[in-house]
């Protein structure tokens, strides 16, 4: 009886009682041995052995996620464990993790055992125009997110394609606790985008670009784009052949700005007293701004030369 | 006893007998002293330099004796057309006067002078009298009292390079410019052996060769054919200031725009003053803005057939007003909703384009500026091309130009042709009716350096070039109170009666004293129906502009007036 008292009370103690250990922290650029990407470009830590030890006594649903609390900073996210196989005392967190709580290596960092919900729906927004560069982001996200536990609403979370780092910001996740948390791992994930940082500015360029280009009705009526084309251009000119011997056919595009480079450009002959506006839009430098900036920083300094010049000006 | 002879060959003497006659004397005159170089009608005999002499044909048989000739005296012949010239110009009858014997050497001046007394413009006559000096106040290098004056506070002259430098403006005024190349040229106000300073430029082969070589394109040399073009910064300006009486007059022309998106095309109408900004400079003063005929699309305008020239011009100089130049709208919203349009001319595109140049130097070249100090009696042209576009901020804003004298020159020579680049003007090539003289122009390079190049086959616009500046008056004082245009369209679109009716409206005393005539579209309205006479436009001009008793009791009286009135009431 006792025996059984005693393992239930085990038991009971195992369910309540809880994985919340504080270790030193460490990026994962510290580990030591050979470099490991994906690590820092996932949302996974690195935890010592006696971590497993003390979880595998525990009755720990599987997969093991945890708070990561910098008590000092009130700041949290969470994630996954990805090894056991860390000094004692310390854990390694990817880069963004550290900036997201805003550690130092070798701060304390309080990691709990927890259990997350499963996601069904994410937005996340990439913080730069380059993201819309990648082809295919469904493929990339997938392949990146394998190395994600949970995402953490508010996190900026960082991903390693073809040796450019793109920071994502998670914007929204569902189900929404009090946490703002979803696991990711094994669940079918709605995933919705906002348009990147700086994505509006670029569109309005465009968007200019188009407005100057297509409208107007004169450019057809005089053929303009045709005489563009007839005018001698030095642009590069050639063939190309395909491995299987068939010819490629030559696309005739000329971006009609290149008429600047164009040594002789085709004559423009109309009647007098017609005008015409519909020219290739061609946006001013933005020069000005760099200049009205007094705080940027320039160069400066003043050369020595051994010899006094003999010329006098 | 021996005789002396002065003439304009030299010193001579021959000895005679006192008994022999006077027409033994001349007749040894002519073959021993002249060589039967003159016969005897052109040579005469003369007592002293300053009487005229007796023709040796006309001398007698008088003995020398008899005639009063002494031994050792000097006479003086007086030597006309040598025979040699006369049987080469196979002119008329040999002269038989020869007092005054014609002097081939001298220049004349006549030739140069243009044939016809030159009627400048009133403001160039205004400002040729102005001596343009630049005042300056005395310095803290003076060393004398207030009423002194030493090297560092006496005036400037007006074409002062340090001053233009020193107050940025980009372009001499023409009056500067025309005391700076006359003063070199001639002593400035001295009517005495004017030489014309200015001449303007002219790229075609010259006819007439005086070489004698068959005419152009069978042969050429280098009299007649034109010189190397050298395109460069035009030292001057002929206009430097364009001014908008009214912000209205741009905003009511901007309005077809604002409505449809379509560019609108018009000419300026004003009047010319002084701009005391730059010393001798000259503004051009618009007034109103009338829109001839023309279609409009989203990105050009094609000016048409313009059937009531004259008719607008007609009513412009009963306003007071001609014709300064052209003004177009190059407006594409940028997209924002936030009212501002693209900036599409700047520095790293183009201010006018090789079209708009070309269309402008054909305006110049039909308004020729008169100038009695030119060879041809005119120079440049007082003709102002003026863009409304988008600048740096995206703010609409007016921008003006006039094209070089040499881009018109060229245009006259039919040298240039606009290209599909909107910053290169291309030259034409040589042909059979075409003679291309070698174009260069000069630039900085990135090293600084001043590098002449070929313009051969195209060449920058801006070297045609020449920038106004534009603005409003601080004090608006319109001519104009009224700059809507649309009473146009309003009166086109009814009938007769409807338009009467309209103008009828107009013609209230009340609506008159708060300037419902005061607006160019209204007066070429009325104008239109051909009831007034030109001095009746005038006066209906000064009263609907300026609405005083006096002009009203001018027009009043004025027969065709009260004619236009009873017809325009009798629609009521």
């Amino acid at each position: 009886f006792s025996m059984m008292s005693q393992l239930r009370s085990a038991f009971h103690n195992n369910v309540n009682q809880r994985f919340d250990t504080r270790y030193r922290c460490y990026p994962v650029a510290m580990i030591p041995g050979e470099e490991r990407p994906n690590v820092n470009y996932g949302g996974k830590v690195i935890l010592p052995p006696s971590a497993l030890e003390k979880l595998s006594r525990l009755n720990v649903s599987y997969p093991m996620l945890f708070d990561f609390e910098n008590e000092a900073a009130e700041k949290k996210t969470h994630g996954g464990v990805l090894e056991f196989i860390a000094e004692e005392g310390r854990v390694y967190l990817p880069y963004w993790m550290m900036t997201t709580l805003s550690l130092e290596p070798g701060d304390l960092v309080r990691v709990i055992n927890t259990d997350i919900a499963q996601g069904s729906y994410v937005k996340l927004q990439p913080q730069s125009v380059n993201f819309l560069d990648i082809t295919d982001h469904r493929a990339v996200l997938e392949n990146a997110l394998r190395n994600f536990s949970t995402l953490t609403k508010s996190d900026i979370f960082e991903i390693l394609y073809n040796d450019q780092v793109y920071q994502i910001k998670v914007i929204d996740v569902q189900p929404d606790d009090s946490r703002h948390v979803v696991s990711v791992v094994e669940t079918d994930l709605v995933v919705d985008f906002d348009p990147p940082i700086g994505y509006e500015e670029s569109l309005q360029k465009n968007k200019q670009q188009n407005i100057a280009g297509v409208q107007g009705t004169m450019v057809t009526k005089i053929g303009y784009d045709e005489l563009v084309r007839q005018g001698d251009s030095n642009l590069m000119k050639g063939t190309g052949t395909k491995l299987n011997g068939k010819e490629v056919a030559e696309v005739p595009k000329i971006n009609l700005l290149d008429v600047e480079k164009q040594e002789c450009p085709a004559p423009l002959i109309l009647p007098l007293g017609t005008y015409f506006f519909g020219y290739p839009y061609k946006a001013p430098s933005i020069e000005e701004d760099s200049k009205k900036d007094p705080n940027l920083f320039k160069f400066e300094g003043a050369g020595t030369s051994l010899r006094a010049s003999r010329k006098t000006n | 006893m021996i005789l002396r002879f002065r003439s304009k060959r030299g010193m001579a003497r021959a000895e005679f007998q006192p008994t022999d006659t006077l027409a033994m004397l001349s007749a040894k005159i002519l073959s021993d002293i002249l060589k039967n170089d003159y016969s005897p009608e052109n040579v005469s005999l003369c007592q002293n330099e300053s009487d005229q002499g007796v023709i040796f044909s006309n001398l007698n048989d008088q003995t020398l004796q008899d005639a009063g000739l002494t031994h050792g005296q000097m006479l003086y012949l007086r030597l006309g057309t040598p025979n040699s010239d006369i049987a080469s110009s196979n002119n008329e009858p040999a002269l038989t006067v020869t007092g005054a014997p014609k002097q081939v050497s001298t220049p004349d001046v006549s030739e140069k002078k243009p044939s016809m007394p030159v009627i400048q413009d009133p403001i160039d006559d205004s400002l040729e009298k102005e001596d343009g000096l630049i005042r300056r106040s005395m310095t803290s290098l003076c060393r004398h009292g207030p009423k002194g004056m030493c090297d560092y506070c006496s005036p400037l002259e007006p074409y002062d390079e340090s001053y233009r430098q020193e107050n940025k403006i980009k372009h001499l005024s023409f009056h500067a410019y025309l005391r700076k190349i006359n003063s070199n040229v001639n002593k400035y106000a001295s009517s005495q052996s004017f030489i014309p300073p200015l001449e303007e430029p002219s790229f075609t082969v010259k006819e007439k060769c005086p070489s004698g070589h068959p005419p152009w394109p069978a042969g050429i040399c280098t009299k007649c054919q034109p010189s190397t073009v050298m395109l460069n910064l035009q030292p001057f300006r002929v206009i430097d200031h364009i001014e908008f009486a009214s912000p209205g007059i741009v905003d009511s022309f901007l309005n077809k725009w604002r409505q449809s998106g379509f560019q609108r095309i018009g000419y300026t109408y004003g009047h010319f003053e002084q701009y005391n900004n730059v010393p001798l400079g000259i503004k051009g003063v618009i007034e109103a803005i009338y829109e001839p005929p023309q279609v409009s699309e989203a990105d050009g305008v094609t000016l048409e057939e313009w059937a009531d020239e004259a008719l607008v011009e007609q009513v412009a100089t009963a306003c007071g007003l001609r014709r300064i130049g052209i003004i177009f709208t190059d407006l594409t919203d940028d997209g924002s909703n936030s009212g501002k349009v693209l900036c599409k001319r700047h520095s790293d595109s183009y201010f006018l384009s090789s079209l708009e140049v070309y269309n402008s130097a054909n305006f110049q070249t039909k308004f020729k500026n008169p100038c009695k100090w030119s060879r041809s009696g005119y120079f440049g042209s007082k003709f102002v091309t003026s863009v409304i576009s988008g600048n740096l901020n995206g703010e609409i804003e007016v921008m003006s130009y006039q094209v070089s004298n040499i881009g018109t020159a060229l245009y006259q020579a039919d040298l240039i042709q606009p290209s599909v680049d909107p910053d290169r003007m291309l030259v034409k090539k040589e042909d059979q009716t075409r003679y291309v003289p070698d174009v260069l122009y000069r630039y900085t390079d990135k090293y600084g350096k001043q590098v002449s190049e070929n313009a051969k086959p195209a060449f920058p616009v801006s070297f045609l070039l020449v920038t106004l500046t534009d603005g409003f008056p601080e004090k608006p004082d319109p001519l104009f109170s009224n700059n809507d245009t649309s009473i146009i369209t309003t009166l086109e679109s009814t009938d007769e009666t409807g338009r009467l009716r309209q103008l009828a409206k107009l013609f209230d005393h009340n609506a008159i004293a708060n300037g419902s005539l005061s607006n160019f579209s209204v007066l070429l309205a009325i104008a239109k129906l051909s009831i007034l006479g030109k001095d009746d436009l005038a006066a209906l001009a000064s009263y609907a502009t300026a609405p005083t008793e006096e002009n009203e009791k001018n027009l009043n009286s004025r027969e065709s007036y009260q004619t236009l009135l009873a017809i325009l009431y009798s629609s009521l």
